[in-house]
């Protein structure tokens, strides 16, 4: 009944977002802009020179990934925080199913949309603009159909495991700021993390960002499989350990939370 | 054999006072100023299974924070309580399966969907098989008349269609029994007539317990056969509706019609309300002064066309015991 119940809130939060199309166009134009503005500004600087053979193709559809990792995670930990304030949560808390199971579940259905228009409009801007990079089939494969969506999935859980923070403090902007900035600096979201100095690169790798970010665009662009194995392995590593804490953490905060209104 | 058994239920809440100023805030940074409030302090009682009950009491009296330990959302400080034999903060997700949830100001559908596909997704939910789900669909949908309704996004719904869509949708599953936190708030005098019809056929139809907290003494007096009454976290009366209305109801009205322009009796325990001219009404504590004794002498001092003697609405009732719960 469990599974059964977490699919079919999958697939309604993912009906929902197709009846309501604004969010998963608007995901599209961002990252349209997005990719046109980094693309002229790699073009600018010439940073292929620089990057041992990454092109501006490479750089783009390198940004093109990192981004709907990033972009097609929901803000479930505004919805969260917003339903602990007004009252909502204790319709959410009044299902047989796990609360934190079922938020992810919403949370998945939404990605899966977003994902889709997030990479269809993303490859058509990277075409127009700079050419699409020759990559690897088997790393373009395991980078869009494994890592990516796994990626998304530890993202997702940790938004959700953010959100449920809201349980105690009423709010969790000031806990995704720090995550969401840790993300785009030590994750290589905007440029990869060979461009970074070696000291930020060994204290990035100690953090799940890389493997969220830059491993899988990595993986799609500059394929290697002993580093994609590698961090395949150590994704689904951080991916169980977030499910622990998430749940554990769930579960203090159900019995912690104060409700307001009627 | 009960359905809710609640004994010595207790729950504090920590809340931190603010002071104005920016200096209090800074304060409050590094020593935040904190009270315990006890909303709800050693409520006791039982409801039977099929019994409906009215959950009454003013605003901040501690109804909803009762309902929500009840369900399991909230958890208790202190003492038990059984809902359908479960502890509802410990088995939460086992007894809500079998439980019916409604809360008037919030909503379990989703608002961009079709209410079919909620309806669909609940069923799914609730783990009810395919063909039973259609089954129960169809009964919903006649009892509570939103055929023409299921197409329709939850967004485009009136209040009063999306609330008949709420309480359909939690019983998709059957439950036992069904917590109602202010079904009618915001209804018109038809849509709350229609809830409260739609409750009445649910409790003799299916014999679910209903459980119901509201403001709206219509609400009571259609629907439940039982009063609860708690304020300030204490449960201050516990009789039936019945009951209620006829050991509070010692005031009635006396209205006359009469040939002269006025009247004022000026008797003791009858007040001289305000009426138009050739009517008389007059409010009677009856514990004062015998009804009789004012009918007789309304005619003994005027030429009556017509009187009528009636009871206060039991809207008036409530208010009295508020005012009399009140700390």
């Amino acid at each position: 009944m469990r599974a059964g119940a977490l699919a079919a809130a999958f697939a309604a939060s993912a009906r929902e977002r197709l009846r309501h199309p604004i969010d998963p166009i608007g995901s599209g134009i961002f990252l349209a802009l997005l990719l046109f503005i980094f693309a002229h500004v790699w073009s600018a600087i010439g940073a292929g020179a620089r990057t041992a053979g990454w092109g501006v193709p490479q750089l783009v559809t390198y940004l093109l990934v990192t981004e709907t990792v990033m972009l097609s995670t929901s803000a479930i930990h505004l919805r969260i925080a917003s339903d602990v304030r007004s009252g909502q949560l204790g319709v959410e808390l009044l299902r047989p199913v796990r609360y934190a199971h079922w938020e992810l579940a919403r949370a998945l259905g939404v990605a899966c949309v977003r994902v889709v228009a997030l990479l269809a409009a993303g490859l058509v801007v990277v075409a127009l603009l700079v050419g699409l990079p020759q990559v690897d089939a088997r790393g373009a494969a395991l980078g869009l159909l494994v890592m990516v969506p796994l990626a998304i999935l530890v993202e997702s859980t940790m938004r959700v495991l953010i959100g449920v923070l809201a349980f105690w403090f009423e709010d969790a902007n000031a806990f995704f700021w720090i995550w969401q900035k840790g993300g785009l600096l030590l994750g290589g979201v905007l440029m990869p993390l060979g461009f970074y100095p070696d000291w930020l690169q060994a204290l990035a790798a100690w953090t799940p960002f890389p493997l969220l970010y830059f491993e899988p665009a990595r993986t799609v662009v500059a394929f290697d499989a002993a580093a994609a194995g590698a961090a395949l392995a150590r994704l689904l590593l951080w991916g169980v350990a977030l499910q622990g804490l998430l749940l554990l953490v769930t579960r203090r905060a159900c019995r912690s939370v104060a409700l307001n209104g009627g | 054999m009960s359905a809710i058994r609640v004994r010595d239920l207790r729950k504090c809440f920590s809340r931190n006072r603010r002071q104005p100023g920016f200096a209090a805030a800074l304060r409050a940074l590094v020593r935040p100023d904190s009270v315990s409030v006890e909303a709800v302090r050693g409520v006791s009682f039982d409801v039977a299974r099929g019994e409906t009950v009215a959950f009454i009491g003013p605003n901040g009296a501690g109804k909803s924070t009762t309902i929500k330990m009840l369900t399991g959302i909230l958890h208790p400080t202190s003492g038990s309580a059984s809902v359908l034999g479960f502890t509802p903060w410990i088995d939460r997700e086992r007894l809500v399966a079998r439980l019916g949830c409604v809360f008037g100001q919030r909503s379990q559908l989703w608002y961009h969907l079709p209410v079919s596909e909620t309806f669909g997704l609940l069923a799914k939910v609730f783990g009810v098989e395919d063909a039973a789900a259609r089954s129960r669909l169809r009964e919903l949908v006649d009892l509570f008349e939103i055929g023409d309704l299921l197409d329709q996004p939850v967004r485009k719904l009136s209040l009063g269609q999306r609330m008949r869509c709420e309480i359909a949708a939690s019983l998709i599953h059957r439950p036992e029994a069904i917590f109602l936190d202010e079904p009618t708030i915001g209804l018109d005098v038809v849509a709350r007539e229609r809830i409260r019809s739609l409750l009445v056929r649910l409790n003799e139809q299916e014999r679910v317990t209903v459980f119901l907290t509201s403001h709206d003494a219509g609400d009571i007096e259609h629907v439940c056969e039982r009063v609860l009454l708690i304020n300030d976290g204490r449960l201050l009366l516990d009789t039936s509706v019945d009951r209620l209305k006829r050991e509070h109801l010692r005031e009635k009205l006396v209205e006359a019609v009469i040939e002269e322009p006025s009247l004022v009796l000026g008797l003791d325990g009858a007040e001289d309300l305000p009426s138009e001219p050739h009517h008389v009404a007059i409010r009677v504590d009856a514990g004062r002064v015998p009804v009789e004794r004012v009918i007789a002498e309304i005619v003994r001092r005027a030429s009556v066309r017509d009187i009528t003697v009636s009871n206060p609405s039991l809207e008036r009732v409530i208010a009295t015991l508020y005012q009399g719960a009140s700390p």
